[in-house]
């Protein structure tokens, strides 16, 4: 930990999970840039304990003769979000800056973060211009326009990990398990605001990125979880109640339509599997709707705990 | 800061430029003169235009001014629960920051509230908006809060109200609630009164409703009938829920067994399982509900209390303020 803890310009924290890439030679290209255009650096690296097992000797032993950095072991695998909430709390200056464990974007481009927090209280990088293939561009494109549509922020490279933060920002966000993407997402929610920044892509990350069927899975799944947060965090039967009268509003209409069969056609209802179809519908939305007000009541018990809102300051 | 402050006055301001000091200057003319120890608490809404200078101007030259600026923009409600959180009074004011309420019916509110209510509600039985986008809405769904809640208030949506600031400080006030306060008030047995009160139409800026929240306000009063049913008895709201799928249950029962030649039963049967399961689904979603309550922050006796002692808190801030 750095000693002359009131004079840190900067701190840097690299979340060191599942994908590292030459790590280590990546840190004193870091570190000799950053360093070259700050006062006081500090690098602070949280590494996994998967990734620990891939370079942690590396790291150690560039560790035991650099006083800018530290090392945080975690004990499992923690994911990325979570290495850096870890690191925000070690963390000793005003302002943060997050790299990830490769490379990413052009290292001598990252000065030009600093003017992107003129008006705005993050930063974000954005790849541009991209030297990868369109199938990597078709992607980022894809998750970015969802992401736009459902959050109503522009955002058009959520999944570049680079991000320059004034720490009072990220003090009141509380992230776990992949929610890093979404940092400025969380920060909008308590009042920050963020503006993009675009870095040219590095050719080292130009490689083609084409995941299994399971990630971009689970990657739509982190999407609606953060937008449920974010957007329904207060009012959970605004959420099921869509999904849960949408379905019985299907099963009504379709009710409605077998009953007219039935009346004025003579079609008879027993050997009809569209009723039982229909009833389904009718009752999974009437669950939804109850489940919705469940939340409502946990909100209701809960909501003196947590402010809903952010005040900036008062005067007299 | 004087601690001693007997009325606070909470207006809420979103993009409000024009209004901002026609609204300070009304306020003060009404309620300058009363004699009581006022503050006026305006909540910036994170507007994009000049609210916030503006005000800033006018509190610069008057103590009584206080502006609450939030980092963004979080809704009426959020900004009329901040007001309320940070306002001093024992008394405290809410009205809209577009003009069409008038302080001048607040010394009048303020008389009922010392009657011995604990929140007095205006009611603009001169509404002056559309007819059709604004006033058969709102008639329609007043009537229906009033009957769902079982408090009849004629005019829930407008924002000028007195409270006790004991009874509203304690009160959970989030989302859009501020169309349910009485109803919300009404778990901790608050005593409750409506007045006729002045509106006018629309000087400056845009309305900021529309039809759309017909749908809103419908989930909104669910879930506010779970919450006045759950406050009370948890179980009984799901298991009351519950009956509807059982009724289904049984008639699809009847429909299955009644005929001789068993032409319903494959369908007729596996309706009636469908059915079934959901009741009882529901019933145990409510021991789920139940416990969540439980478990929860509410504590339901503190909040009985507020309104139980409210005679005796109200005798004694009568002869001499009561510091914070």
């Amino acid at each position: 930990m750095n000693s002359n803890t009131s004079q840190v310009d900067l701190s840097v924290i690299v979340p060191v999970c599942e994908r590292t890439r030459d790590t280590v030679a990546l840190y004193q290209e870091y570190k000799e840039y950053l360093n070259s255009i700050k006062e006081n650096v500090e690098f602070i690296f949280v590494v996994g304990a998967t990734a620990y097992g891939r370079i942690g000797a590396e790291l150690e032993k560039v560790n035991r003769e650099d006083e800018q950095m530290s090392v945080i072991v975690m004990s499992r695998d923690f994911g990325e979000a979570t290495a850096i909430k870890v690191g925000i709390s070690e963390v000793n200056g005003d302002l943060i800056l997050i790299l990830p464990p490769y490379k990413q974007v052009e290292t001598e481009s990252l000065g030009k973060l600093f003017d992107g927090l003129e008006n705005s209280d993050i930063a974000l990088g954005k790849r541009w211009p991209r030297l990868d293939g369109a199938g990597n561009q078709l992607q980022t494109k894809a998750f970015n326009f969802l992401l736009r549509k459902l959050s109503k922020q522009d955002y058009t490279d959520i999944g570049c990990g680079i991000r320059l933060v004034k720490a009072e920002a990220l003090s009141e966000i509380n992230l776990y398990g992949d929610q890093h993407r979404f940092l400025p997402l969380l920060a909008h929610e308590v009042g920050y605001s963020s503006s993009e920044v675009e870095l040219p892509q590095a050719p080292e990350d130009a490689h083609s990125r084409i995941y299994k069927p399971w990630v971009y899975f689970q990657r739509l799944l982190d999407l609606i979880t953060i937008i449920f947060l974010t957007q329904f965090n207060k009012k959970p039967l605004r959420f099921f109640g869509l999904i849960g009268s949408a379905n019985i509003i299907i099963g009504m209409l379709g009710l409605l339509y077998l009953g007219f069969e039935r009346l004025f056609l003579d079609t008879g209802l027993a050997d009809r599997p569209l009723l039982v179809l229909f009833s389904l519908f009718f009752v999974l939305g009437f669950q939804l709707l109850a489940i919705g007000l469940v939340g409502e009541i946990i909100v209701f018990t809960h909501a003196g705990d947590k402010k809903e809102y952010r005040i900036r300051k008062i005067v007299n | 800061m004087t601690s001693n402050v007997e009325l606070s006055i909470v207006v809420p301001l979103y993009n409000e430029e024009e209004s901002v000091e026609h609204m300070y200057r009304a306020i003060i003319d009404a309620v300058d003169s009363l004699g009581y120890e006022y503050e006026i608490l305006f909540v910036n809404d994170g507007s994009k235009d000049r609210t916030f200078e503006k005000a800033c101007a006018l509190a610069a030259n008057d103590h009584h001014l206080r502006v609450v600026d939030f980092r963004k923009n979080y809704g009426q409600t959020p900004a009329m629960a901040a007001g309320i959180d940070n306002a001093r009074g024992q008394i405290i004011v809410t009205m809209d920051g577009d003009l069409q309420n008038d302080p001048s019916d607040i010394a009048m509110m303020i008389q009922k509230l010392k009657e011995g209510y604990d929140i007095v509600v205006g009611w603009r039985h001169n509404r002056q908006d559309k007819l059709i986008t604004r006033k058969i809405p709102s008639m329609i769904a007043n009537r229906l809060i009033g009957k769902v809640t079982g408090v009849p208030i004629k005019d829930n949506g407008c924002s000028l109200k007195v409270y006790r600031a004991d009874v509203m400080k304690n009160l959970p006030f989030y989302n859009e609630m501020h169309r349910f306060i009485p109803a919300l008030l009404s778990i901790s047995g608050a005593k409750f009164a409506e007045v006729k009160v002045k509106h006018h139409a629309r000087q400056f800026g845009e309305s900021k409703y529309g039809l759309s929240r017909v749908y809103k306000v419908l989930l909104d009063l669910l879930t506010i009938k779970s919450i006045l049913s759950v406050s009370d008895h948890p179980m009984r709201w799901f298991t009351t829920l519950s009956l509807a799928p059982m009724l289904l249950t049984f008639i699809s029962l009847l429909w299955t067994l009644l005929p001789s030649d068993n032409t319903n039963l494959v369908v007729g049967s596996t309706l009636s399982l469908l059915f079934f399961s959901t009741s009882v689904f529901l019933v145990f979603l409510g021991v789920l509900a139940e416990l969540v309550f439980r478990r929860g922050k509410i504590d339901m006796s503190q909040l009985v209390l507020m309104t139980a002692n409210s005679s005796i808190v109200k005798n004694a801030s009568q002869g001499n303020a009561r510091n914070e």
